[in-house]
């Protein structure tokens, strides 16, 4: 999927400058991005997102999970890059698990709600328990309106 | 436009279309999808280049594969010419169906009638000409011998489809419907749940009477006159020439498209000339 990536080839400096702006507002929660984690990030963002097998268009999701994570209480400024990376690898994931049948705002608030309640700031939770759970919940929702219909 | 400026024209179409996908509402979808939705815009692309203005709509239909890139538009303004297009072809198409159908005969043959009655209708049904022009939608199972129709894709592949189904309506239409019917109960008993064209049977038949009149089967045992494989090609090439000319005012899209079954046809009659069997395929001959 070669071609997929040499489309994105060029948007890492927009990519920088975004994750940057978020600062003014994370900044607000004691959480910042330096230049160099924003490059970081931009990075495990491509990576991922090889790795998922997805191709992304417009703004990227990154900067929605920044809003919606920022005011947590389990995530601080020594973790905050690698939270994010991880948190980037999870949302993939779980969008192709659930077939795309979630959207991203639905996916994203989810995330953070379960993250701040059931999951009490655990990733690993988060990843294996909490999302797995809501994706059996989708595709059983799914799987009963077929039934009805039939 | 260079190959890289042509790349980034093409990414932002594509994801122009992958937002209208998704109502916005996913900022990812997976490659796959990606790709589906890049061959959507290459297709529709290609719909929107540079045609001569002056083609019917008939030939509008069956030319779709000869486009060329129009530089006097952007890719934008292509893309949105081209999926109109489309939508067009699509109802052009619908009306030429429909033409069809008010005189459409199946003659017994299950796949016959289910590819026309069935599939093809549920083809307009269900064809997406935004997310999904180049798809088929259905599998065409009645078999046509041109099989132009496997070249192509989406609305351009059911189009020659419909083109060939029409030309052998055409064909078979001329000749009594009772006549065609036993005539292909003797020659291939259990035709009717076949997926194969009744064309060539038929026109096998015709084309053995013309021989028989014209003096290539000897009277006495139904045995060709001719000695060579290039000597049967060319009766048969004569006989079908004098077949349009006289019972089907020359229609040349039929002329073509019955000569694509002649070489099977002197392979059958030579086969069958060689095992003493052409009597079988003359059925209330002798």
């Amino acid at each position: 999927m070669e071609k997929w990536e040499i489309m994105l080839k060029g948007q890492e400096k927009a990519q920088i400058q975004n994750y940057l702006h978020t600062n003014s507002y994370t900044q607000g929660f004691g959480l910042s991005l330096t230049e160099e984690d924003a490059k970081q990030l931009v990075i495990a963002h491509q990576k991922t997102l090889k790795e998922k097998q997805r191709f992304e268009f417009g703004e990227g999701i990154l900067s929605k999970l920044i809003f919606a994570f920022c005011d947590s209480s389990y995530i601080n400024q020594a973790e905050y890059k690698e939270t994010l990376i991880e948190l980037e690898e999870i949302f993939y994931e779980y969008k192709n698990e659930s077939k795309d049948l979630i959207t991203d705002d639905e996916l994203v608030e989810y995330m953070a709600k379960t993250f701040e309640g059931e999951c009490c700031g655990s990733i690993e939770y988060l990843r294996g328990t909490a999302l797995a759970k809501l994706i059996r919940k989708l595709r059983m929702e799914h799987d009963g309106i077929w039934q009805e219909e039939e | 436009m260079d190959e890289e400026e042509y790349q980034r024209e093409l990414f932002k179409l594509v994801v122009m279309l992958a937002e209208r996908f998704t109502h916005k509402e996913s900022t990812s979808v997976p490659y796959e999808k990606a790709e589906a939705l890049m061959r959507a815009v290459v297709f529709t692309l290609a719909h929107g280049g540079n045609r001569d203005s002056l083609v019917t709509e008939t030939e509008e239909i069956k030319d779709f594969g000869m486009v060329v890139t129009d530089e006097t538009l952007t890719m934008e303004e292509q893309y949105i010419k081209g999926r109109n297009r489309i939508v067009r072809q699509c109802k052009t198409l619908y009306n030429y169906y429909n033409q069809i159908a008010n005189t459409f005969r199946d003659y017994g043959c299950i796949a016959l009638r289910e590819t026309f009655r069935k599939a093809i209708p549920g083809f307009f049904l269900y064809y997406d000409a935004e997310f999904a022009p180049y798809h088929r939608v259905i599998t065409m199972d009645y078999n046509l011998l041109p099989q132009r129709y496997l070249d192509k894709e989406g609305i351009d592949a059911i189009a020659e489809y419909l083109h060939e189904i029409d030309a052998e309506q055409q064909f078979l239409a001329k000749v009594r419907e009772d006549y065609v019917i036993s005539m292909l109960h003797s020659v291939n008993p259990g035709y009717e749940t076949q997926f194969e064209s009744l064309t060539e049977p038929l026109l096998t038949n015709l084309l053995l009477r013309s021989m028989g009149r014209n003096g290539y089967l000897k009277q006495e045992n139904l045995s060709l006159n001719t000695s060579t494989m290039e000597e049967l090609m060319l009766v048969l090439q004569n006989a079908t020439q004098e077949l349009i000319m006289s019972r089907y005012d020359n229609n040349k899209m039929l002329h073509e498209y019955l000569a694509c079954y002649l070489p099977g046809i002197a392979v059958r009659i030579s086969n069958a000339d060689e095992n003493g069997t052409i009597t079988q395929l003359l059925p209330g001959v002798r």
